[in-house]
């Protein structure tokens, strides 16, 4: 079993295609920790060198700390940086780790992120309905947009998936690794 | 099935979920559904949405994307490479001299942070590179990495001894005291170890060859100590130390820390334009594979703790009618078994409660024994299925194969385990500290 | 037959094993036991056990688990009106004992099932359990003789309006999670810390580090620990049951008093011997707070209707109660500093 270099261009474009979401919203979100550096020294000085704390700076940091890491995890999973036990992986041919990964995309990860996205779906849209508000800080800021990125989280990794599922057919048709290797930053 | 045989088999699930070589966080995530699904009907989603959001919101967990950042800006800019370099020159013959220097600055990371995703990946970015390069053994760097890290949550400040406190009734300080001294025997136990094993073996941790020594001459040496060692040792010790004298908290300290390497770095003209956005993304990357694999981990261990084996199992082994000794060490067998599919929060909150009251009333120092549960409790780290520091380790380092890293694991969970029974043994190492400053 | 039938309830409590309000909720669960003769299974988890304590509410709206131990206004994010039910503003008047009045003879109660069930639209009522309040003002490095001296002082503040307040009366308020209260303290990353009351206060150490604690603050001078129940589940239970939870309710909130004043009065004499000064609040605090809170307040009462609702309930309360309340409170306190100025008389 081949795959003909016009099937492979096909296939390629569309794997860049269902990589931009993830890709431009994880390269954006990463940015975020620009300001968190900015708040927190903003904070540390005003309260050590000026006896004045602000009230705003923790929330700043767990809303910015918190968005990151969940916006960066579809072009994360897009790298394939999510941690594997590679010990039998790795000694596969690729064509039978394109079957394991296949395989696992369409049984497992389809499946728990659909329902990562609704129920998380549903919980954002409760909070966004209250107007809610996170009561654990003084200034009281509202909580829900930092509730939004998780079903956002969610739907960016089943586009990812898709990709991802897309590159599992190229190991098994090519029996190549899909990446040549190196991260793409 | 029952609730408590339900979570036995989520585990033989985990272990196979993970043995495909799948990402384990999805594994974890679709696992803990399907059985917390059966164990508690659909209000299991409600579980996943409270522990990621959990996540979300903290802000000690923050420092975690601040260390990375500021370990990337030192990693790229090539002035990490530089200082562990001018150390092992100056160290010159040692053998295993950069186990020496891995573990001495995770100790101090430990001293200054509470927690322990953000020193093994620090210390992942920056140590594994020159590690590989100059022939360190894979499985003894991995293993120090990985176990010197966990040290952050025995060395005071540490999250695990602040939930500990009032769940055991002993005051959040006077745990912190007694964790010091079996906290610094540890790190000398993983040191010494490292130390004696690559004098036995030079392979192990190669020292300097006379050639590569007699290249650099004396003043050479002292050149690269002036300007190789101490700028960045000075970021290191500034940001650390901003903790320890009390001017931030471990994420303040992160984020002045990152601006201080970032400062060093433009001053070195070793930080271009593009190598900046390397470390932005990159700092993304290893983030959301952290944290994403921690909300994962947790979901899983609500899911496994709310079916109740963990409980049946410990409440089973408490009816039986043993003499104390036995009774404390079938105790900590389980908290260090129970480590091995949870993390510590849900053994802390959960387990420890229900054998607390055994433990008073065989007349143990509630102090002494928190202590013992926090050392045994740091193996949780390290023993698979859910074995973060193996897992955060292998993110930041792709090229250590996970099987040498969990075999790197274990040499260091028996140590820690040896040093378990060295305070069961000798409750003065524990007690000594903190009766002295009453 | 309905007489046969056992119930577990599951209540995920917001506090850690060794503390005092946690061993009142095992009383309460107890209690419920032995006198359902076994129809009642109560199973009284510590903080975090299944859900985090600012997630109890949702919890046990969603059926994740069917009860939960918290207070009010921990659900003040949701609607500022939870604030209310606990934490009442000292602005309104009302102390502790007027707001368990408020609760059980006055409108309270009722006022408060509306909030969770038609405002907030949740499957759930809420008994409020176990009168705790007031919370001191703190643990601090130093003693402070003026609001000045105060406001030189890095003092790590309750969240919501309480917060507000500190920071609109200039002090340097600190926003810190519990989690990081400790290391902070023994750095001096901060000078002052609020915590829960003497008693907790003892399991984080904070004595062992500062030698200095003011127990008068008018941040939190009422708290009530609240039992919350899944409505759905709660209506199915037989009337008899039923009964049973609402009669062990009003016994666990006299024992709670009871508890809160012979612990928390040991606490303290406890420090007082181990050295540390346990001072009075200076006088200037008081009003300057209130003045505070009155502006913080405005803001609330325009933007929320309920809120601005059950204030006016709570205000009239408070004023209705007054006139005899008032003298009594100086009888009450005659009573105490009385009967003290002999025993100093004495000695
Ligand atoms: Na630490
Ligand atoms: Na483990």
């Amino acid at each position: 079993m081949g795959m003909s270099e016009a099937s492979e261009r096909r296939l390629r474009r569309a794997t860049e295609f269902l990589d931009i979401p993830g890709r431009i919203v994880g390269k954006a979100a990463a940015w975020l920790i620009v300001p968190m550096i900015g708040a927190l020294v903003y904070e540390v000085v005003a309260r050590y060198g000026f006896n004045s704390p602000t009230m705003w700076a923790y929330d700043a940091t767990f809303m910015l700390y918190g968005a990151l890491f969940m916006l960066g995890a579809a072009y994360t999973l897009g790298q394939d940086r999510h941690v594997r036990a590679d010990f039998l992986f790795n000694v596969l041919p690729p064509r039978w780790q394109g079957v394991i990964d296949g395989v696992m995309i369409l049984f497992l990860f389809f499946p728990a992120m659909f329902f990562f996205t609704e129920a998380t779906f549903i919980y954002a849209r409760t909070s966004w309905m209250q107007g809610e508000r996170i009561p654990t800080s003084p200034m009281m800021p509202i909580i829900y947009p930092l509730k939004a990125v998780m079903p956002i989280t969610g739907a960016l990794l089943l586009v990812q998936g898709v990709s991802e599922l897309l590159k599992s057919c190229y190991c098994i048709a090519a029996n190549r690794p899909f990446r040549d290797g190196g991260v793409d930053v | 099935m029952s609730d408590p045989v339900l979570g036995l088999v989520s585990l033989a699930a985990i272990f196979a979920g993970i043995l495909t070589g799948y990402p384990m966080a999805f594994t974890f995530i679709f696992v803990s559904l399907v059985f917390g699904y059966m164990g508690m009907g659909d209000r299991v989603v409600g579980l996943m949405q409270y522990q990621f959001f959990s996540l979300m919101r903290n802000t000690t967990l923050a420092a975690i994307p601040l260390f990375l950042f500021m370990g990337f800006v030192l990693e790229r800019s090539g002035l990490m490479d530089r200082m562990f370099r001018a150390l092992r020159l100056l160290l010159g013959r040692l053998r295993g001299s950069l186990y020496l220097i891995v573990l001495l600055v995770a100790t101090l990371f430990a001293a200054a942070t509470g927690i322990v995703g953000a020193s093994v990946t620090v210390l992942g970015v920056m140590a594994a590179p020159i590690m590989r390069e100059t022939g360190y053994n894979t499985r003894l760097s991995a293993g120090a990495i990985g176990a010197g890290g966990t040290l952050g949550i025995l060395i005071p400040p540490s999250i695990l001894l602040i939930v500990m406190g009032p769940v055991v009734g002993v005051p959040v300080s006077d745990l912190f005291t007694a964790a010091i001294v079996p906290g610094l025997v540890l790190a000398t136990t993983y040191i010494v170890y490292t130390l004696v094993r690559s004098y036995m073996n030079p392979e192990l941790g190669p020292p300097l060859t006379s050639q590569e020594l007699s290249e650099t001459s004396f003043g050479e040496k002292m050149l690269e100590l002036l300007l190789g060692i101490v700028p960045v040792m000075v970021v290191i010790c500034f940001t650390l130390g901003v903790i320890i004298a009390g001017i931030a908290t471990p994420t303040d300290a992160a984020a002045c820390g990152a601006l201080a390497s970032l400062v060093l770095a433009i001053a070195y003209r070793r930080m271009t334009w593009k190598s900046f956005k390397q470390c932005v993304f990159q700092t993304l990357l290893l983030s959301s594979m952290i944290m994403f694999l921690l909300g994962a981990a947790n979901f899983f261990g609500a899911v496994f703790s709310r079916l109740g084996s963990a409980d049946l199992l410990t409440e089973y082994l408490l009816s039986l009618s043993l003499p104390p000794t036995v009774m404390l060490l079938i105790i900590l067998f389980i908290v260090f078994l129970l480590g091995s599919p949870l993390e510590w929060i849900p053994i802390v909150l959960v387990i420890v409660p229900i054998f607390l009251p055994t433990m008073v009333e065989m007349g143990y120092d509630p102090l002494w024994f928190s202590i013992l549960v926090a050392v045994t409790l740091q193996t949780s780290w390290l023993t698979p299925p859910m074995a973060l520091s193996a897992y955060f380790l292998k993110g930041v380092v792709p090229e250590w194969k996970m099987g040498d890293i969990y075999l790197g694991m274990t040499q260091f969970v028996f140590l820690q385990l040896l040093v378990v029974l060295a305070l069961v043994m000798f409750p003065q190492i524990v007690l000594w500290l903190p009766n002295a400053l009453q | 037959k309905a007489q046969d039938k056992t119930y577990d309830l599951n209540i995920q409590t917001a506090v850690p094993n060794s503390s005092l309000y946690f061993k009142l909720v095992e009383e309460f669960g107890k209690s419920l036991e032995d006198m359902s003769g076994g129809r009642l299974k109560v199973n009284v988890l510590p903080d975090g056990a299944e859900v985090a304590a600012f997630e109890i509410l949702d919890a046990v709206s969603n059926g994740v688990v069917n009860a939960g131990y918290c207070w009010p206004h921990y659900w003040s994010g949701k609607n500022s009106a939870f604030v209310l039910f606990s934490n009442v503003p000292a602005s309104t008047g009302m102390d502790q004992q007027s707001l368990m009045s408020w609760y059980y003879a006055g409108e309270g109660f009722d006022l408060y099932q509306e909030l969770l069930q038609e405002v907030m639209n949740l499957d759930v009522v809420s008994f409020p359990m176990e009168p705790m309040g007031p919370d001191p003002l703190g643990w601090f490095a130093k003693p402070f003789e003026s609001m000045d001296e105060f406001r030189s002082l890095k003092y790590r503040a309750p969240p919501g309006i309480a917060g507000q307040t500190y920071n609109a009366m200039g002090v340097p308020a600190v926003a810190m999670p519990g989690s990081e209260l400790v290391p902070a303290a023994q750095r001096g990353t901060i000078d002052a810390a609020e915590w829960i009351g003497p008693a907790d206060d003892r399991n984080l150490g904070l004595s062992k580090i500062w030698n200095y604690y003011y127990l008068q603050g008018l941040h939190q001078q009422t708290d009530v620990g609240e039992l919350l129940i899944n409505k759905s589940f709660f209506e199915g239970l037989p009337d008899d049951l039923k009964a049973m939870i609402r009669t062990a309710v009003l016994a666990n909130a006299m024992q709670t008093q009871a508890t809160n004043l012979r612990e928390n009065s040991l606490a303290v004499k406890e420090y007082e011997e181990g050295g540390i000064h346990v001072l009075d609040t200076p006088d200037e605090y008081y009003q300057m707070f209130i003045d505070a809170q009155n502006e913080i307040i405005k803001k609330y009462l325009d933007e929320n209707a309920f809120f601005a609702r059950v204030y006016k309930s709570q205000e009239d309360f408070a004023k209705l109660v007054y006139p005899y309340h008032s003298r009594v409170q100086k009888l009450h306190s005659e009573v105490v500093q009385g009967a003290e100025k002999v025993r100093q008389g004495q000695q």
